[in-house]
C-alpha cells in the first residue's frame, strides 16, 4: 500500500487518515500488507507514530512487510527508529534502533517512570542536562494527563487500553518531536453530553463539543467524580502555550485541534483513536 | 507541621486515583495529606507543604488530593490551615490554591 508522498498529518491529515484506515482495514480482514514508503518526500513524526503504532496494536507483526524511503533523511528516520522491529524488510537487514535520538514505547497504564524519561531526554535535548526541573513541569504535566485520559478511551469492556509515545530528537534545531497516540473510541465518542446538551450536539456538531472540551465544560463518560473531572484538557491547552512549545495539536475521530491558536477543524476522514503531537523547543536568545 | 511532597511522597506525581497508578493525589491524601492536616487542626497549628521537586503537579492530582481535602473540609478551612511553600512555581501554587476555593469545575 502505497504511502502519501506528503506524510504529513498535519498539513495533509485527509491523505495520510485514509491511508492508515485502509491498511488497518486489509490488517483486520487478515491481508498481509506491503507498505510502500518509497517515494516519500516529507514526513512528520506524527505521521510515522501511527505507522509504528497500527503495525503492533493490530498484532500481524510479520505479515507486515515494507520497503525503505528514497530520500536519505527520511530513510534515516525509520532505519533508525525501531520501525523494522516490527515491519519486515523486504530486502537486507533490520538495522538497530538508534536510542539516542529516537524513543518508542508503549504501556497500558500510567507509568510514572515512563513518563520521566521521556520528559527528562527532551529537556536534556532542547535545554541541555543543566536545564531547570521547574522547566520540565509543563512537560511532564502534559504528558502525564494525556495518559492519564486514554483510560477514558477504552470501549466498554476494557478496564484498560494501550498508548504510545515516539519522540525524535532532532539534532539540527534541537527540537524534541513528540507524539502521544492511543487506539481507543477517540475523545469525542468518549465524552458524555448532559441530557440537554445531547439534543443541541446533533445540531451543533463535534466542533462545538471540542470547544466546550477545550474550555473544560464537557464531562467525561467517567461517572465517578464527574464534577471535579474535565480539567485535564484545559490544563493540557494552557502549559503548552508556553513558549518552549512550538507546533501542538490534536487529532481524534473527525475532529482535529491546533492547540496553539485554538483552532478546529472537521476532518473527511476520522481517526480512530486519539492523538497529541508537539514540539519543545530551544529557543537562541 | 510539614510534607515536602517531593521527598516525603514523589517527585513524579501520578493521576487522581490509585488504580490509575504510582504515586495518585488519593495515595497522597490518604497517606499524607490528610493525617497530617487533621492533625494540624487539632493542635491548633498550621501544616506547612512544600512544593519544591517534584516534575510538576497534574490537575488530576491536585483534584484527587487538594480538591478532596476542599469538598471535605471546606475551602476557608483548607486554606487557613495550610502554608504553602515555594520557590518553583507560583502558577503552580495558584492552580493549588484555585482548586482548593473551587474544587467543582465550570459548568
Amino acid at each position: 500500500m502505497k504511502a502519501p508522498e506528503q506524510f504529513l498529518l498535519y498539513e495533509n491529515t485527509g491523505q495520510v487518515l485514509s491511508y492508515f484506515n485502509e491498511c488497518e482495514t486489509q490488517l483486520i480482514a487478515r491481508k498481509a500488507i506491503f507498505i510502500d514508503v518509497a517515494n516519500i518526500t516529507a514526513m512528520d513524526t506524527a505521521a510515522f507514530t501511527l505507522l509504528v503504532s497500527r503495525a503492533v496494536s493490530l498484532k500481524y507483526t510479520g505479515k507486515i512487510r515494507g520497503n525503505t524511503p528514497f530520500l536519505p533523511e527520511i530513510r534515516d528516520i525509520f532505519l533508525k527508529s525501531g520501525f523494522y522491529d516490527y515491519v519486515t524488510l523486504t530486502r537486507g537487514k533490520s538495522p538497530k534502533a538508534d536510542a539516542v535520538h529516537h524513543m518508542l514505547r508503549y504501556a497500558v497504564d500510567i507509568e510514572t517512570s515512563t513518563i520521566t524519561e521521556v520528559a527528562a531526554k527532551a529537556m536534556d535535548h532542547a535545554f541541555g542536562k543543566e536545564s531547570a526541573r521547574k522547566l520540565a513541569q509543563p512537560l511532564y504535566t502534559t504528558l502525564l494527563e494525556i495518559v492519564s485520559n486514554t483510560k477514558s478511551h477504552a470501549t466498554k469492556g476494557e478496564s484498560s487500553i494501550k498508548w504510545w509515545i515516539y519522540m525524535y530528537c532532532e539534532e539540527e534545531t534541537r527540537t524534541a518531536h513528540i507524539t502521544i497516540f492511543d487506539l481507543g473510541i477517540g475523545i469525542f465518542e468518549s465524552v458524555r453530553p448532559k441530557w440537554k446538551k445531547r439534543v443541541v450536539k446533533p445540531l451543533l456538531g463535534d466542533e462545538w463539543v471540542a470547544k466546550e472540551l477545550i474550555e473544560g465544560k464537557m464531562p467525561s463518560r467517567v461517572k465517578e467524580d464527574g464534577e471535579i473531572r474535565g480539567k485535564g484538557i484545559p490544563q493540557i491547552v494552557e502549559n503548552l502555550q508556553a513558549g518552549t512549545f512550538g507546533r501542538a495539536y490534536l487529532i481524534s475521530n473527525n475532529i482535529k485541534v491546533n492547540l496553539k491558536t485554538k483552532e478546529i477543524e472537521k476532518l473527511q476522514s476520522p481517526l480512530h483513536g486519539t492523538l497529541y503531537h508537539f514540539q519543545l523547543q530551544y529557543h537562541k536568545k | 507541621m510539614y510534607i515536602h511532597i517531593a521527598k516525603e511522597f514523589s517527585e513524579a506525581l501520578g493521576a487522581r486515583y490509585a488504580t490509575e497508578g504510582p504515586n495518585s493525589g488519593e495515595e497522597f491524601y490518604n497517606k499524607h495529606l490528610e493525617p497530617k492536616f487533621k492533625e494540624a487542626r487539632e493542635r491548633g497549628e498550621k501544616l506547612q507543604i512544600n512544593l519544591d521537586g517534584t516534575w510538576g503537579y497534574p490537575s488530576s492530582f491536585i483534584s484527587g488530593s487538594f480538591g478532596k481535602l476542599s469538598l471535605k473540609y471546606g475551602a476557608n478551612v483548607v486554606l487557613n490551615t495550610i502554608e504553602f511553600m515555594t520557590t518553583e512555581s507560583e502558577v503552580t501554587l495558584e492552580r493549588i490554591k484555585k482548586e482548593i476555593t473551587s474544587p467543582k469545575k465550570n459548568k
